[in-house]
């Protein structure tokens, strides 16, 4: 196999760089909470993911209302039904996090899958709009 | 695009990755309050640019 020097780098940094990105990202620190991190981390992506269609929408209204109405009508919809499935599952964890109880676990589980429902959503929405080109910055 | 720009490109990307899947820990309550603040941000801007509440000229009424 003829393959340049530069090709073999390459590879081997990124099979090293998937390793070490396996290693560090599947583990909890000890002394802390899983349920508590796991949750915590899925509402900061959640609202990335979320507010970066909110941009997208916003950035690009007219072409989002006649390319993707499908889309723009989610958006419109999560525009009011995302920020108090959030607050709500901000308390959940609140509560969690003051009493980590079996039953504030299920509270917190059921929160949080609202909010990921409408996050799972928004990432797929993302893509479609950016298969069609359409981006942040205003087209 | 040069091998070298490639690889930075690339190292990058996974910097990234590896970044938003390394929080192992629990949030500090300084962390807490740093992302309830970012929160009220984007919802503010969000709650206030539906469609009913952009101006016309921004093409916020419905064509149809």
């Amino acid at each position: 196999m003829n393959m340049r020097r530069a090709d073999k780098t390459l590879i081997v940094l990124a099979v090293c760089l998937l390793a070490l990105s396996c290693a560090t990202g599947c583990k909890v620190a000890p002394g802390n909470d899983a349920v508590l991190v796991d949750a915590e981390k899925s509402q900061a992506i959640s609202l990335d993911v979320v507010d970066a269609l909110w941009k997208v929408d916003d950035a690009n209204r007219e072409t989002m209302r006649t390319q993707l109405p499908k889309v723009h009508d989610f958006v419109e919809k999560s525009r009011r039904d995302f920020p108090p499935a959030y607050r709500a599952a901000d308390d959940a964890i609140a509560v969690y996090r003051a009493a980590r109880t079996a039953g504030n676990q299920s509270l917190l589980a059921v929160a949080l899958e609202k909010v990921e429902a409408i996050a799972a959503e928004a990432r797929r929405y993302l893509a479609d709009a950016k298969a069609k080109g359409i981006t942040r910055k205003a087209s | 695009m040069d091998y070298f720009s490639l690889i930075m490109a690339a190292i990058q990307l996974i910097e990234k990755v590896i970044g938003d899947a390394q929080q192992t820990g629990e949030l500090t309550p300084a962390q807490v309050v740093q992302l309830q603040d970012r929160a009220a941000q984007v919802f503010s801007s969000a709650e206030s640019r539906t469609d009913d509440q952009v101006p016309q000229s921004e093409g916020g009424t419905q064509g149809g």
